[in-house]
This record gives C-alpha cells, sequence and structure tokens, in this order.
C-alpha cells in the first residue's frame, strides 16, 4: 500500500554532501550562546565569514548581553591597558582641556566638548571606544531646537540665543539600547546618545539619533520651584530596569526617565533614606528596584524594597 | 542492521511506528520515543508510520539515527511523565549521566547529531549537542573552532583576516 499520509519530515531542505557542510544559522546561533566568555566570542568571530556576520548583528549582540550580562564593575589590568587606548588619539592637542568625560556605560566613554562661553553648554559630543579605538562624533544640539523647546528665545538673534542656554544646565549621557530598537547601535555596545537640558521652568530631553544623524526633543518634565538641588550638579544618576532615576542626599523622592515610554514622572521615596546616600538598583526579580542607603550612622547598607 | 527494539515487553500494547533512513533501513520504535521530534510527533498523531508504512527521513542516515533514537528512547519516558513527581533525583542524576556519555564521540557524528535533531526538532536533542559544542570552542583557537564547526582550513585570504583580527583583538588571545 502506497503512504497515504503526508510525509514532509525532514525534506525541506536539499540534501547535503559530506564535503559540504555547513550549520545552518539558527545551529550556529544556538552554539555561539552558550558561550558565557566574551572573548570566545571573539575568537569565533575570527574563523569565518557567517560566523562574523551572524555575530556582528545587533540582535545576535542583545540575545548574548541579556543572556550573559556584562559584570557590573570593571577592571582595567596591564594586559587590558596594553589592548584599550586612553590617550583619546583622535583630539587635537590644543583642544584636549575643553573636553571633558561626561558619561561612561558598557565599555563606551562620553566626551563632550565645552564652549568659551559656559562651561554648562557643550557644542559636541564624541563616543568614544578604548577597546576598539574607534569612536563617532556627534555635533551639538541645534540651538534653534534648543531654544524652540526651552520655551525661550523663539526667533531671536544667535547671540541672544547662546546668552539664554548658557543659563542652562547641560547633561549629556549614554543610554543602553533597548530590544525594541531597530536602529543600529552606536559603536560595538548597544547604547544611545541623551542630553537633558535644564531650565529654570523645566527639563527637556533630547535624544540623537544615529540613523537620521539629528538631534530631536524626546521629552520634558515641567518643575513647579526651581531649586539648584533639583539641578544634576547635585543629583546623582542611576539606571535600573528601563529607566533612569535621579536624586540627591536631601530627596525625599526620585525624577524618572522611562526611556521606553520616554516619560519623566516623580516617585517617593521611603523616609529611611532621609539625608543619606542612596542608589536605585535593580533588585532580584522582575522589574523589582531596590533602593540602597548607606546609613554612615550605623555604618551599614540596606537594601529597601521599592 | 541492529534496529532497535523496545517497548520493554511492559504491557506489550505500546504503539510502534516504523521510521526509514536516507539509506532505507527501517527502524520500529515505541510512538511515544518518536514523539520526541516535533515533526514526527504531527505525522504520528495524523496515524502514520503504523502498520506496513514507514516514515522516509531522507535526510537521516541509519547511524546518525539509530543514535537519536537511543536519545530519544532514554528521554520518553521523563518526557511523558512531564517532570512529574516519580521523576526522582536518581533518575534526574541518571539521565544526567546518560547525556553526558552520550555526546562523548567523535565531532562527525556529533555534526550529523545536531542537524539531525534540528530537522526532527528535538529540542532537548539540539541543546544537548549545541552546549557540548559551545563547550569545545571554549578557550580554543580561531584555527580550532574552524575545524570544531567543520569548516574547511581557510584559503591564504582568510588566514590573513585572522592574523588581522588576533592584533585587533588582543585581549581575546591573551
Amino acid at each position: 500500500m502506497p503512504s497515504a499520509t503526508a510525509l514532509p519530515v525532514g525534506a525541506a531542505a536539499p540534501r547535503r554532501t559530506r564535503v559540504q557542510r555547513e550549520l545552518p544559522d539558527e545551529l550556529l546561533e544556538d552554539i555561539l550562546l552558550r558561550l558565557d566568555d566574551a572573548a570566545d566570542l571573539a575568537r569565533a568571530s575570527a574563523t569565518y565569514t557567517s560566523i562574523r556576520r551572524l555575530i556582528t548583528t545587533p540582535r545576535f549582540l542583545r540575545r548574548f548581553r541579556s543572556l550573559h550580562a556584562p559584570p557590573i564593575l570593571g577592571f582595567l589590568d596591564y594586559t587590558t591597558s596594553r589592548s584599550a587606548d586612553f590617550t583619546f588619539p583622535f583630539l587635537a592637542n590644543k583642544d584636549t582641556k575643553r573636553w571633558r568625560v561626561s558619561d561612561v556605560r558598557d565599555g563606551c566613554i562620553l566626551l563632550a566638548r565645552q564652549t568659551v562661553m559656559s562651561p554648562n553648554v557643550f557644542n559636541t559630543f564624541t563616543v568614544y571606544d578604548p577597546l576598539h579605538r574607534r569612536h563617532i562624533q556627534i555635533p551639538a544640539i541645534p540651538t534653534d531646537l534648543v531654544g524652540s523647546s526651552t520655551g525661550k528665545c523663539v526667533g531671536r538673534q544667535h547671540r541672544h540665543q547662546m546668552r539664554c542656554l548658557s543659563t542652562n544646565y547641560f547633561e549629556a549621557f549614554l543610554a543602553p539600547s533597548r530590544d525594541d530598537d531597530d536602529e543600529e547601535p552606536l559603536t560595538t555596545p548597544l547604547q544611545q546618545l541623551m542630553c537633558n537640558v535644564h531650565t529654570k521652568h523645566k527639563v527637556v530631553n533630547f535624544r540623537y539619533s544615529l540613523a537620521t544623524r539629528t538631534w530631536r526633543r524626546a521629552t520634558s518634565f515641567e518643575i513647579e520651584t526651581f531649586t539648584w538641588m533639583q539641578t544634576s550638579t547635585m543629583m546623582s544618576r542611576h539606571y535600573a530596569h528601563n529607566c533612569f532615576f535621579w536624586t540627591g542626599i536631601i530627596s525625599e523622592t526620585a525624577r524618572v526617565l522611562d526611556t521606553c515610554e520616554m516619560k519623566f514622572f516623580v516617585v517617593d521615596l521611603p523616609p529611611e533614606s532621609k539625608a543619606r546616600p542612596k542608589a536605585i538598583v535593580e533588585a532580584d526579580g522582575v522589574n523589582k528596584l531596590g533602593l540602597l542607603v548607606i546609613d554612615g550612622c550605623a555604618s551599614r547598607v540596606c537594601l529597601v524594597e521599592l | 542492521m541492529a534496529a532497535p527494539e523496545s517497548g520493554d515487553g511492559n504491557n506489550g500494547a505500546a504503539r510502534m511506528v516504523t521510521l526509514i533512513s536516507s539509506d532505507n533501513t527501517r527502524f520500529e520504535v515505541e510512538a511515544a520515543a518518536a514523539s520526541l521530534s516535533q515533526t514526527l510527533q504531527l505525522t504520528i498523531l495524523d496515524g502514520g508510520g503504523g502498520g506496513g508504512d514507514g516514515i522516509p527521513l531522507p535526510n537521516v542516515d541509519s547511524a546518525t539515527l539509530s543514535k537519536v533514537l537511543e536519545y530519544c528512547i532514554k528521554h520518553a519516558p521523563a518526557a511523558a511523565n512531564g517532570g512529574a513527581p516519580n521523576a526522582t533525583a536518581v533518575d534526574r542524576a541518571e539521565l544526567e549521566r546518560f547525556d553526558n556519555e552520550f555526546v562523548n564521540i567523535d565531532q562527525s557524528v556529533l555534526y550529523s547529531l545536531i542537524m539531525a535533531a534540528h530537522n526532527l526538532e528535538i529540542e532537548g536533542l539540539q541543546s544537548l549537542v549545541a552546549k557540548k559544542v559551545a563547550d569545545m570552542i571554549k578557550g580554543k583557537s580561531p584555527m580550532e573552532i574552524r575545524r570544531t564547526l567543520g569548516f574547511p582550513d581557510p584559503t591564504p585570504e582568510e588566514q590573513a583576516e585572522m592574523n588581522a583580527h588576533m592584533l585587533e583583538y588582543g585581549w581575546a588571545y591573551e
């Protein structure tokens, strides 16, 4: 009796000869995701074009990072410092004093170049990966965009705009790229550049898109009563579960920027954290936040679940 | 060719199916064992593979199929229980010991196994072999990794690229 059942079993792919043996991408990915040391992955990427192509896709890197989170602390040792270049070779010698390190995340350094007029206004940025010795230059946020977004200086002359801007405070920082973000990674690690501009009345968040090579206003937050304590000079920035948190020693609240929703809001912190140095961290479990409070008097650190 | 007999004769009523390898060897196994393959499970649920018919597997040779079925027969009871209470620590330890020995085989067999597991969608077997191959790659040089993954030896241009990579990513070769 001829087979009555349709039997497509394993018949989809044409039969491979023994000579032409190449594992399909799904299998290579399954194998490579099980390597837990980035050095193994780097050596694997040297072996074959198809492996290198697979490993360097943002999708693979994101999956690898989510399965094997890099250690929170990094150590610079002799071998690393030989491989990495911390001399910032792309900066012109006479110009180096104008640049300052604005943020460091996932092995990348964000350098911001200050203007002559005000140390708080940056006119260009560079994201530098010292290990791979690669850098990307990013232009300043256009002054008219800052002006129109902060509600001042619209249509005024450039000099007046700059005077208004110089009373603002610029805070540039790196944010990890989200899983649903299809833009290419900025450099090797996956991140994007953001800048908060603080005025007397609000905080405006700008985000740089590598795809369109432009800055755009992402969101803003109104400030009811302005105090210097609210500016980022007095606040520390923390990142946990796709959110940035800003809080200060005396604060009983934290200002939050949800990078998925791109919205600012404020959360109350437990009273025991008042007047104490604190940090917001990822606690065990999905989406749980912890507040690390340093109690100087009792010499202890306690973790409060938020 | 040793067609695995199974069923252990416990109740003598276990449903059997026949699988036919690419070189036309017939293997008779319990439907429960063959159903570890997601692809085969659908055919078996449709009533295929029984009686005089067999399920042809044109991409799997008899040596590989025999190995695949050895895995399926061993894992079928645990899969049927679905991690039920009678899967004791002893049972699990025994399965782990079996798995470790099972993948302790020649590289070319591992290669055929993972391809078969992928084609037949046997998730546990694919994971087991993928983990083994990953372990074999760990700490190896690019040339050794290349051989482990079954790629041909490099052309002079590829060799030059590998050397350039070594210079650029010095930290990965310390």
